[in-house]
């Protein structure tokens, strides 16, 4: 009996960490060890030692890129995660029957990158785009959006925003539903207003879901690719070009596996640092 | 008293379906591209509403290539995605939250490191792995010497099926339940296996519904992973075949769009129906530790 | 009690999946071993773009004819072309490549290079088309002395304008301008600004992405190269590489920020540019969809400044260095790039040819355009064939993209150009 419990585990997890294992961690563990090498891809795979590392550090592009990064995941996932925990008090609040508009709301979600890649490219589109049209009849100046690059990034982030604000709203919305009503009737008998409530209440007990929607949203758009390959092509001036895209680029367009690799190991770094420093942060408390 | 009910409620109606339309705007311009003619989209002026409105342009869309096909490797692939992921990702998170096992942390932090990379980092190496696959496609024990998994479902559905978040998912969903669900099990001398699939299973619908409508969604979206491995027209899925409509130098967006519209049809659908328990199960997960 | 049966339906269908997936494997396997036991029998042949595009259907009804004829099976792969490189790139490192391949100039000296193609002179000795293939096109197929590729479609920009905007501007209309300084006095003509000094009708179109056709049309032009093929190496720093990029600035003035990189969207054709250079074959589906238009449209191969010069995209055919069976392939090719293919071809889709016999055929068909086509073909130039061409195109790209915003000077910015190169291809 005993020896059987120890086994049963193991085995549960077996078929997902054997698949893992193939399909995940020995490519990763490829990529580490090419980015020590100069790897092409085809030819020559022969150790460099820290070359690579070195030449990232000068690499203008590639910190730009970084920053991009970052400036794009602060731009889209902080107001989506706001306008989806509003929008789930809005909807929460059982006054009105919302499920045809909760649909509409998450709809974007469902869509694939390339299909709402190809809609928006058709909303910015510079010339005479649905956007600058509406623009026109308010009697406003059209904007370049993708082209201009001070704001290049900024579109690319909206368009982020519009397609995981119905997702956030949804399970900011099942958040909610787990807290117990008891808080909100104590705190009617307080005599706390709604905002009182909201700060008080709402946001303390939601914070398991903000947490887990933080670092699930912090990975992703660190990983944005898809939009910024279809849309902008890292352009103008490399604004709006990212991390996976300059090694998508690096790799693929240049044969340069060495160095991508090189670039997706610093990627792999910052992502875990930043999940070490939330994980460290939400335990404390 | 319930004039200001009324006044608040309707407040909030006009607001939310202002917001609602917003969001939705983008989609009418996706539904009225696609239902115009072809001149109209050349003449390059882009009106929202279409001269004529032109739904013939969604069937005359699915009659460019074999989309019956398409569509038939699209779900083909996204099922067995979907239910083989859904098996093996909730058992392992079964394991992690119930069980008792030696190095049980350890390996559970591996397997999250698995969410934070992205697909395009490690898509060379995986696709070697794809071909290198032993004993199938003509390669030997070694994945040598065949084109392994290439051109073939499972070359495509296997890199997908382990999903860490699935993983995280079940596990916090399972941590939920009362202990003594098990220990009632227990003392009626049921092993692990006949907890999981007796007890658990049954009580994971919605956790089910949740993972298996994001998975899904996931799935019937890949673009570049089926891109490499497909090497015939057979093979292509309904993502791939969107391509038809994008030339070289020229979009014919009006199908494209009608296109576009058809295929994401049954994820909607699906979201219509799971939609209660796609939240339910989210709640349930807790997202409370 | 709803949800357990949907559970049970996927259950029932997954069941089903799974041995519909099983049965897919092995016949994959099956359809594997037999392909290992008659490679004789199978060609794979991947070319760019999809099958809806002009170089779709001519080749799926070739293909058609050529089993029917020959009993060989051909696989036809179209790869849209965004996606090119990493499909090929991924192939060819799991050593799962096509037989045969359809690519650019801009190809030739990575793959050959990288080994991934092998030379065709062999074949070529002993081939009965062999003095067809026009001499200038066969050049560019070569790399380090060998044949490499065979040329099958020359596909030029040709210079267009609007010859009713130029009688609204009191220009002559029957001429296009016909020297750079012409070129820029039009532009500058045609010009219309709004009271902010945002150009709302371009003098003429100049892409905002995909510059680099547009430069690498004026520094031939200019009499120049921004890379010697020779030494495999860039010259992005001479002077005349300077008055060309500064030609092109002046250029983009009149052109504000309107043009996409997108073809069949220019501004050109939608009445907001009154010249363009534009690829022959967009320019005749414009023609072919607005045939009142037809009068209206001046075309001439090129504006000449020092020579005359445009920008020609070749395609070709290469035999890849895992085709278990070279020989096979190249007949294939030969079969392709046959008179009675290519005639076809010519009659489908209006497609130049760069083989002689379909010459006079092709002018006939549409003689205003096709001439001057036929001269854009002539003063045609591609990428250059070196071996870090696709690095060229990003560079080149990025530095007028520097220029256009005034982040650097056309000086600075190919200063900066020419070193990164340098840095890159060490």
């Amino acid at each position: 009996m005993k020896g059987k419990v120890k086994i049963a585990p193991y085995c549960f997890i077996a078929p997902f960490f054997i698949i893992f294992t193939y399909f995940y961690f020995v490519p990763v563990f490829k990529v580490i060890m090419d980015s020590f090498t100069d790897y092409d891809m085809f030819t020559k795979r022969n150790f460099v030692g820290l070359k690579n590392y070195i030449d990232l550090v000068k690499d203008e592009t590639f910190i730009l890129s970084i920053g991009n990064t970052f400036f794009y995941t602060a731009c889209m996932l902080f107001p989506a995660l706001v306008i989806g925990l509003l929008l789930a008090c809005l909807i929460g609040s059982s006054l009105v029957k919302t499920r045809y508009t909760r649909m509409a709301i998450f709809m974007p979600h469902v869509f694939s990158m390339v299909a709402i890649s190809m809609i928006w490219l058709y909303l910015y589109e510079p010339n005479n785009g649905v956007l600058n049209q509406i623009l026109k009849t308010m009697h406003l100046r059209g904007s370049k959006w993708l082209r201009d690059p001070e704001i290049a990034l900024f579109c690319l982030a909206v368009m982020g925003i519009w397609k995981s604000v119905g997702y956030y709203m949804v399970v900011f919305l099942s958040g909610l539903k787990g807290i117990s009503l008891q808080y909100y009737e104590a705190a009617k008998i307080d005599g706390a207003g709604p905002v009182n409530t909201f700060f008080h209440i709402t946001l303390p007990l939601l914070k398991p879901t903000t947490t887990f929607l933080l670092i699930t949203g912090i990975i992703s758009s660190f990983n944005v690719f898809e939009q910024v390959n279809i849309m902008t092509g890292g352009g103008p001036l490399n604004r709006t070009t990212t991390m996976v895209h300059q090694i998508y680029t690096a790799g693929f367009a240049e044969y340069k596996l060495g160095y991508a690799s090189a670039m997706s190991v610093i990627l792999l770094l910052i992502v875990i640092g930043i999940s070490i420093l939330n994980f460290g942060l939400t335990n404390k408390e | 008293m319930s004039k200001q009910i009324i006044m608040k409620k309707v407040i909030l109606k006009i607001l939310i379906i202002i917001i609602a339309l917003i969001v939705i705007f983008p989609l009418c311009v996706l539904l009225s591209t696609a239902l115009k003619s072809d001149r109209e989209i050349a003449s390059g002026f882009v009106s929202l509403t279409p001269e004529k409105l032109l739904w013939e342009n969604i069937p005359k869309a699915m009659g460019m290539g074999d989309w019956p096909r398409y569509f038939f490797n699209s779900a083909l692939i996204t099922v067995i995605t979907v239910v083989c992921s859904l098996l093996i990702n909730s058992s392992a998170g079964f394991a992690f939250a119930r069980l008792p096992f030696k190095g049980k942390n350890v390996l559970f932090y591996c397997a999250m490191i698995g969410m934070m990379l992205p697909m395009q980092i490690i898509m060379l190496p995986v696709f070697l792995q794809i071909k290198e696959f032993p004993l199938l496609g003509g390669n030997n024990i070694l994945g040598q010497g065949g084109i392994g998994l290439i051109n073939n479902y499972w070359g495509i559905i296997l890199p997908l099926i382990a999903h860490p978040f699935g993983v995280f998912m079940s596990r916090q969903y399972y941590m939920n339940f009362p202990k003594e669900l098990d220990e009632a099990a227990k003392l009626d001398g049921c092993s692990a296996l006949s907890i999981y699939v007796r007890v658990y299973l049954p009580l994971s619908k919605s956790l089910f519904a949740t993972l298996g409508l994001l998975k899904t969604v996931d799935t019937w979206n890949q673009y570049t992973w089926p891109l490499l491995v497909t090497n015939t027209k057979e093979m292509q899925t309904v993502q791939l075949a969107l391509n038809a409509f994008k030339g070289e130098n020229t979009v014919q967006w009006n199908y494209l769009m009608a296109a576009t519209i058809v295929i994401i049809l049954p994820v909607l659908v699906l979201f219509i129906f799971l939609q209660k328990y796609f939240v339910q199960g989210i709640v349930s997960t807790g997202m409370k530790d | 009690m709803k949800v357990k049966r949907i559970i049970t339906m996927i259950m029932a269908l997954a069941a089903v999946g799974c041995t519909a997936g099983c049965g897919e494997t092995k016949e994959a396997e099956t359809v594997e071993t037999k392909v290992a036991e008659e490679s004789a029998e199978v060609i794979n042949l991947w070319t760019r773009g999809t099958e809806t595009d002009a170089t779709g259907p001519y080749l799926l009804e070739a293909v058609k004819k050529y089993e029917e004829e020959t009993g060989i099976k051909v696989n036809v792969q179209f790869i849209p072309h965004d996606d090119v490189e990493t499909k090929w790139n991924s192939a060819f490192a799991s050593g799962t490549a096509p037989d045969v391949i359809d690519m650019g100039i801009v190809h030739i000296a990575g793959r050959v290079n990288l080994q991934h193609i092998v030379p065709l002179d062999e074949y070529y000795e002993s081939w009965e088309n062999r003095d067809q293939l026009i001499p200038a096109m066969k050049d560019l197929g070569m790399y380090n002395g060998k044949l490499y590729a065979i040329a099958h479609f020359p596909d030029p920009q040709i210079f267009a304008y609007r010859k009713d905007m130029f009688k609204e501007a009191g220009l002559d209309e029957s001429r296009a301008p016909e020297s750079w300084e012409e070129l820029l006095e039009y532009a500058q003509k045609l010009t219309i600004k709004d009271e902010n000094g945002e150009v709302t009708r371009a003098g003429i179109a100049v892409p905002m992405e995909n510059t680099r056709f547009l430069a690498n049309i004026l520094i031939h032009q200019n009499g120049a190269v921004f890379a010697d093929e020779d030494a495999n190496l860039p010259t992005m720093d001479t002077p005349e590489a300077v008055e060309c990029i500064e030609f092109l600035d002046s250029l983009q003035e009149c052109s504000g920020m309107l043009a996409s990189g997108n073809w069949s969207e220019s501004p050109f054709f939608k009445d907001s540019a009154a010249m363009a250079y534009i690829p022959n074959g967009v320019l005749k589906n414009y023609l072919k969809e607005n045939p009142d238009m037809k009068e209206n449209i001046g075309m001439t191969a090129c504006v000449p400044g020092k020579e005359t010069a445009t920008w020609c995209g070749v395609w070709f055919y290469g035999v890849t260095s895992q085709s278990k069976n070279p020989e096979m392939a190249f007949d294939l090719i030969s079969y392709l790039t046959s008179e009675a293919v290519l005639s076809s071809r010519v009659e489908m889709a209006g497609l130049p040819s760069a083989f002689r016999y379909n010459e006079d055929e092709y002018v006939d068909l549409d003689p205003e355009v096709n001439q001057a086509v036929m001269d854009a073909i002539a003063c045609g130039y591609g990428n250059p064939k070196v071996s870090w061409a696709l690095l060229y195109e990003k560079v080149l790209d990025q530095l007028t993209e520097e220029v256009f915003y005034d982040v650097k000077t056309p000086e600075e910015a190919l200063k900066d150009a020419q070193e990164s190169l340098m840095s890159e291809i060490e």
